[in-house]
């Protein structure tokens, strides 16, 4: 079921994947989303801890360290793998977009 | 006027995303969410609120609890892994900001349980043996079965049982089935889960009318009223102390090894308890000191005491028929050692009842009586006759013996030839 629930990445999953390419906690992995998309993508408590487990169980991240009762995460190679994956597909995707789509037309 | 109010969780207002807006409504109007019971939200009567609510589906660690806790969160309460907080501040960031996530996760929460269906089935199984199952499956006929209302009516509550037990089960697929719908075309069919609920709800309903049933044909039977009512109480505290605790506490653990450790606890605990209750007696009968021997003379008819709370044998000579009238009823501990001993006993009366056949006799060397095998007791019960009674639960005799059980009480005594002879000696040793 996991595998089919990340055969495509929503915006929340992508970025928890991008900012824990560095050692981050909860709290600033919200944070740090926040301030990487300017506020566009919302990161929710519920969301984000829910995720956490899944892609820990899935093997995309690994509890780094605790430190304070604040559990660090760190992206695994399997989690690289899948975040460029991904890339490689919107790249793709955007590639296809400026063939069709001239600039003049947007 | 109403103080408190209760509304059922359904999981398709969770999988539509509408029961915040529900709550928040509530609470506009005054009905605050006070926690949920069994799988009900209770609401309480109180000042209109405009307050925001969130339905969250992990088990919180100190870290999680610290940023809900930020972001102006308070915890309500919860049922399995579904936890509802509630915030004063409208604005708050939503829990859940990614749509296929909190279906994902709500997956989890509502997908079967295999381990803990598998236990409860096998659990139920084992307690409802020690109740009913060896009288509907084993001892009684058909015809016996239908014969008897309680035996009927004890037989339709566990066929019903068993059902709800399938229902349930059944329904945990069904909605399995809509939130992967959901999660696969953004739209999903709640028809079979209307139908299961239908009969989830029908056959809840059957059971309701069964029970009371039960209840007014043990009020009337008027043995152990006492008794049943106690077990009745006992076993609805117990199955409530259980749901309370395996539903609410143990998903507040949040380290996962002692979380299930917890819950399995709980569950050894419970069925402990259980099949414990039906072991249970309460001084609330006279069993013993109102039965009066029917026919006072000693007999030396020993057996082993050690299970037996009494075992009381008479006998008188006839000199003029040559034979023996013999009865002896045997108080067990309780049901279970009852229908072990019943069984024993049947055996014992057919083997001491029966005439070697002439190829048995044939084959042994030198006649002895006690070279004459026993039969098991599904051979005995064979050439033993049923005798359809509603005095007792189960009776057999043949031409020399009969021998009956009702409860924890066996009575034994010789067959004479008129029909209602086993009647009379029931009815004097059951009162």
């Amino acid at each position: 079921m996991a595998r089919k629930e990340f055969e495509t990445l929503t915006p929340q999953m992508y970025y928890i994947l991008l900012v824990l390419i560095k050692p981050r906690h909860g709290y600033e992995i919200m944070n740090e989303i926040s301030r990487l998309t300017d506020g566009q993508v919302k990161v929710g408590a519920g969301t984000l801890y829910t995720l956490l487990a899944r892609f820990e169980a899935e093997g995309y991240i690994t509890l780094k360290n605790i430190i304070d009762r604040k559990k660090i995460y760190k992206i695994t190679n399997a989690g690289k793998k899948k975040l460029k994956e991904e890339t490689d597909k919107l790249t793709l995707m955007l590639q296809h977009y400026k063939e069709v789509i001239d600039d003049e037309e947007i | 006027m109403l103080k408190r109010k209760n509304m059922k969780i359904d999981f398709r207002t969770l999988l539509d995303n509408q029961l915040e807006n529900i709550l928040q409504q509530k609470a506009k109007e005054g009905w605050i969410l006070e926690g949920i019971r069994w799988n009900s939200l209770q609401f309480k009567k109180g000042e209109p609120q405009d307050v925001k609510y969130q339905i969250d589906y992990n088990i919180p660690n100190i870290e999680y609890k610290e940023i809900l806790k930020e972001e102006g969160y308070e915890f309500i309460d919860n049922f399995n892994e579904l936890y509802i907080y509630k915030n004063d501040n409208l604005e708050a960031e939503d829990l859940h900001t990614d749509e296929k996530t909190r279906l994902n996760a709500i997956l989890k929460v509502f997908s079967p349980k295999y381990t803990k269906t598998t236990c409860l089935l096998v659990f139920i199984l084992i307690a409802l043996n020690y109740f009913w199952i060896d009288i509907v499956f084993k001892h009684l006929s058909i015809g016996q079965f239908f014969s008897s209302f309680s035996a009927f009516l004890l037989a339709g509550g566990l066929i019903t049982v068993i059902l709800l037990i399938i229902l349930t089960q059944v329904q945990q697929y069904t909605i399995k089935y809509c939130i992967q719908q959901k999660i696969d075309k953004n739209e999903t069919n709640y028809l079979p889960f209307k139908i299961c609920n239908i009969c989830l709800i029908i056959t809840q309903m059957i059971l309701y009318i069964l029970a009371i049933m039960i209840i007014a044909d043990n009020l009337l039977n008027g043995s152990s009223i006492l008794q049943f009512l106690f077990e009745f109480i006992l076993f609805f505290m117990s199955i409530s102390a259980y749901q309370f605790i395996a539903t609410k506490y143990c998903y507040r653990i949040e380290d996962t090894t002692k979380r299930r450790l917890a819950t399995f606890l709980v569950l050894i605990v419970y069925m402990i308890v259980f099949v414990s209750i039906s072991s249970i007696e309460f001084p609330l009968q006279q069993v013993n000191s109102s039965i009066e021997p029917y026919q006072i003379k000693d007999y030396s008819y020993n057996q082993d005491n050690s299970i037996f709370v009494s075992d009381q044998s008479w006998a008188k000579e006839d000199d003029n028929l040559s034979t023996s009238e013999y009865e002896c009823i045997k108080t067990c501990l309780n049901e279970y050692v009852a229908q072990e001993v019943f069984k024993t006993e049947l055996v014992y009366y057919e083997w001491i009842s029966r005439m070697p056949s002439d190829e048995e006799i044939f084959e042994m060397e030198s006649f002895d009586s006690d070279d004459i095998p026993y039969k098991s007791y599904e051979e005995a019960l064979k050439v033993m006759k049923v005798y359809q009674n509603d005095l007792v639960d189960i009776c057999y005799y043949n031409d020399y013996f009969f021998i009956a059980r009702k409860n924890k009480q066996i009575i034994i005594s010789y067959m004479k030839d008129e029909k209602n002879y086993i009647d009379h000696v029931i009815k004097h040793y059951l009162k």
